[in-house]
């Protein structure tokens, strides 16, 4: 009979915390942003004649802009080290991370996945690497799983900064590199792109939930 | 003990500045699409325009569309002049040993359309792909203008085997499709 008269109590702090948690959060755990059935994001981009740098937040059905507007994306070939065109399968994987560039302000739409929980994962060649995450975590929680292969983290804060997104935004304007120590309290945007170095050939994988 | 401390800075700095000389990410490339012209004409499919700084390549592109290369759509293949290059160095663009009449000066993130310009003489010039598609050399087989028909010629032609339109460098009777036709013309002067 007492148990009965704990339920409500129960509910109570459940519904607490789920509420009381940030956009990206359940429970605690940290979730991917947008990710979960659909729907879909604009992102401005406000420099025109200008680099801008983005990457997908999660998984996407698809990345979409208007072709006029945009004169090239390039992603980094960390193998070949060199800049190449991207294939349009690679603009819609959120550990991706790629230049572009609008002739004049427009926006890009980014249409998200059906939900399906999985891992992706990227190969990570020994030098620099151009990567983006699916969350707004720290950067120690965003690269716990390659932590000991990177030396160097850089925000390209300047060109970060060259699109209007709703989410945390760490570092615009500014360009700057980040040793470890500052990584547990380093916020990530998972619409920006980072460079990190690795010293070792690694992979980065991160939990697509 | 000041002295052993200098030693010690010295050491410390010897060690630290490596890190910090490799602490910049890449650089973007200087990127280039347009048209492509050898006397006057289209250059033709499969050929490859390398980009030099200093006599050193920083970058090619594949003419897949005669006359153009590169476009100006987001995915669109461009020449892409990337590596360790100082902004303002002057980039030059070749086809085989050919240079083009204009240059650019390297300009990192720059997006620029450029229409180059190959003029090659009747003895000597090489564009790699020919003279395009109205200076045709019908039966020597020449392909790439080494002044002898050889393997280099032939794996060029098995490259566009079978393909039909203009442009084709292996078209050498110009009926618009490399064939049997075009491979005896070139086993007839096989080794000249």
């Amino acid at each position: 009979m007492k148990k009965i008269y704990s339920i409500p109590f129960i509910v109570a702090i459940a519904a607490i915390m789920m509420f009381g948690q940030g956009q990206g959060d359940f429970f605690g755990i940290k979730t991917a942003f947008g990710y979960g059935g659909g729907g879909s994001k604009t992102i401005v981009l406000n420099a025109p004649n200008s680099w801008a740098v983005i990457s997908p937040s999660t998984k996407l059905s698809a990345f979409n802009y208007t072709s006029a507007d945009i004169t090239s994306i390039l992603a980094y070939n960390a193998t070949t080290k060199a800049f190449e065109v991207p294939s349009a399968s690679d603009l819609l994987d959120p550990i991706n991370a790629f230049y572009i560039y609008p002739n004049k302000g427009t926006s890009v739409s980014l249409d998200y996945d059906t939900f399906s929980p999985g891992i992706t994962s990227k190969n990570l060649s020994s030098g620099w690497n151009l990567v983006g995450t699916n969350s707004d975590g720290k950067a120690i929680d965003e690269f716990s799983t390659i932590q000991s292969s990177v030396s160097t983290l850089y925000v390209p804060g300047t060109l970060n900064g060259n699109k209007d997104t709703t989410g945390t935004s760490f570092g615009t304007n500014a360009n700057r590199d980040l040793d470890k120590t500052s990584w547990p309290t380093t916020q990530l945007n998972p619409y920006d792109g980072y460079w990190i170095y690795a010293t070792g050939a690694t992979t980065y994988e991160k939990i697509l939930n | 003990m000041k002295t052993k401390l200098l030693i010690i800075g010295v050491i410390c700095a010897a060690i630290v500045l490596p890190v910090f000389t490799f602490a910049a990410p890449p650089q973007l490339p200087h990127i280039f699409y347009g048209n492509v012209t050898n006397n006057g004409n289209d250059v033709p499919v499969n050929t490859v325009i390398i980009a030099k700084v200093g006599g050193v390549e920083k970058g090619r592109i594949t003419v897949s569309i005669a006359g153009k290369f590169g476009g100006s759509g987001a995915l669109d293949e461009k020449l892409l002049v990337q590596g360790n290059i100082s902004n303002g160095a002057v980039i030059s663009f070749y086809i085989g040993d050919s240079v083009a009449s204009q240059t650019a000066s390297f300009s990192s993130g720059n997006i620029q359309q450029l229409n180059l310009t190959f003029t090659t003489s009747s003895s000597g010039g090489n564009t790699g792909g020919g003279g395009g598609n109205t200076t045709p050399t019908p039966i020597s087989g020449d392909i790439n203008n080494d002044n002898k028909v050889d393997i280099l010629d032939f794996s060029v032609m098995m490259a566009q085997w079978g393909q039909t339109g203009s442009g084709l460098s292996a078209d050498f009777n110009q009926d618009g499709v490399v064939n049997i036709l075009d491979f005896s013309l070139l086993m007839a002067n096989w080794n000249q």
